[in-house]
């Protein structure tokens, strides 16, 4: 068992999740669980949000209409920056932290779940074939059972096929990929338990993802 | 009712090698920039109601995907990935899992003249049945054949090779299906195998499968001749409008 799961407090890193304001209305019972890296903000490489992508404008704009027509806004995020890409380093989990509570603190997103396990993993403590990693469900499965979502009226939104697979084992009936040349990078052969297809709508950017989802809601 | 169009564009397309080397068969373009892919799309937009477009893709994903990225929303299918080609018969039952209601299933190297859409949607509309759309031909170029009884059922569907009896006219498998619901398709197909052989052999069993036969114009695109006879196709509509 992993003593760091589900701690938001401690600096060393094992799956977590932040909650903010809107997380406390628990009436909400749909979400749009958004991938961050790459597609919240561009994709920088390992430990994107610690160079300070810029999230815009329109795309903030365009989220706030979302949770004003009564949906949580999740981000859901693999982050292998600590412990397979690099040593642990304390000061760069404070800094990815605080980053984190800043876009909750903003109201961009309501919650943010994390899992930063990787099977090779330099630290044995995240080594493991977490189920929480994309494109296993279990980020979006412990959302699920923390707000009691409804993941057939969800909808999930990644730029890698990773994340359109964990949608869908989950069942989340709304599949969104934002198209890229890197959007199928995945060694499938890896993932056993992987369907024989995936079914998903396309888009070139975010903001017309967000666009689609709220004239469907209107 | 609103129909289902799932669009089969997963094939490697090899004999149109080195044009389909970097880019999927249904990416060719026919008219300018317009692909075949989305002539298809906007030939059945215009005249049946849709509730879903779909095409699954395999071969050169991440082109696709870019593309379907680009083009207009009202015109964008969703997409089956297939990380490892299913074949047509097991895409179609991948898409039951999730899905149902009406759907046509059409190849996604099909260049269609009007007429021929017209003629097909009339059929769909008088005879909502499962049915295999096909065309005559001259049995010694009919790589396979349909066999049909009086009634318009379908007894047999056969792959001949290049080897079919050179008697007679025969009925050969358009590439184009029409499914009233995908529920009753039954338990998986092997992968790799077409529908022809195995999802509607099901059908043909029970007897449920219907022929109808179009010879209209059509063009699949499979070779560099097929390219160019699919674009004069198109050109002569566009004149002719």
């Amino acid at each position: 068992m992993n003593l760091f799961a589900h701690s938001s407090s401690s600096l060393l890193p094992g799956d977590f999740r932040i909650a903010g304001k809107g997380a406390r209305n628990t009436t909400i019972k749909r979400a749009v669980f958004i991938d961050l890296d790459g597609t919240l903000w561009p994709d920088l490489g390992p430990g994107s949000i610690l160079r300070n992508p810029i999230i815009g404008n329109e795309v903030v704009l365009r989220l706030s209409e979302l949770s004003n027509v009564g949906y949580l806004l999740i981000g859901i995020t693999n982050q292998t920056y600590f412990g397979y890409r690099r040593r642990l380093n304390p000061i760069s989990i404070f800094r990815y932290r605080s980053k984190m509570r800043q876009i909750i603190r903003k109201g961009i997103l309501d919650l943010i779940y994390v899992c930063h396990h990787h099977p090779e993993s330099k630290l044995s403590y995240l080594k493991t074939e977490c189920t929480r990693r994309k494109p296993n469900s279990g980020l979006i499965e412990w959302a699920k059972e923390e707000f009691d979502l409804e993941l057939d009226k969800s909808i999930v939104i990644g730029d890698r096929i990773t994340d359109i697979a964990a949608g869908q084992k989950s069942g989340i009936a709304k599949r969104f990929l934002i198209a890229n040349p890197r959007c199928i990078e995945w060694n499938i052969s890896r993932s056993t338990t992987s369907p024989q297809s995936f079914t998903f709508s396309v888009f070139g950017n975010l903001i017309d993802a967000l666009e689609m989802i709220k004239n469907e809601t209107s | 009712m609103k129909f289902n169009l799932l669009i089969l564009g997963a094939g490697r397309g090899t004999r149109l090698s080195p044009l389909t080397d970097a880019l999927p068969k249904p990416l060719l373009a026919i008219d300018g920039s317009e692909t075949i892919l989305l002539r298809i799309v906007k030939q059945f937009r215009k005249i049946l109601p849709i509730a879903n477009i779909w095409v699954n893709i395999s071969t050169h994903p991440e082109t696709f995907l870019s593309y379907l990225g680009g083009i207009d929303s009202e015109f964008r299918p969703q997409v089956l990935f297939e990380p490892i080609l299913l074949g047509s018969a097991n895409t179609v039952f991948e898409l039951s899992k999730e899905h149902d209601g009406p759907t046509l299933v059409i190849h996604g190297d099909l260049v269609l003249s009007h007429v021929y859409i017209d003629t097909l949607i009339q059929e769909i509309f008088r005879n909502p049945r499962f049915t295999v759309f096909c065309h005559g031909r001259s049995s010694n170029r009919a790589k396979s054949t349909i066999t049909i009884s009086d009634s318009n059922i379908v007894t047999s569907l056969v792959n001949t090779g290049l080897n079919a009896p050179v008697d007679s006219k025969v009925l050969v498998n358009s590439g184009i299906y029409f499914f009233p619901n995908l529920q009753q398709i039954g338990s998986a197909p092997e992968i790799g195998t077409e529908i022809a052989d195995s999802t509607l052999q099901t059908l043909i069993t029970s007897g449920n499968l219907h022929a109808f036969e179009i010879n209209e114009k059509r063009v699949s695109v499979d070779s560099f001749n097929q390219l160019e006879e699919a674009r004069n196709l198109v050109k002569e509509e566009i004149l002719r409008r």
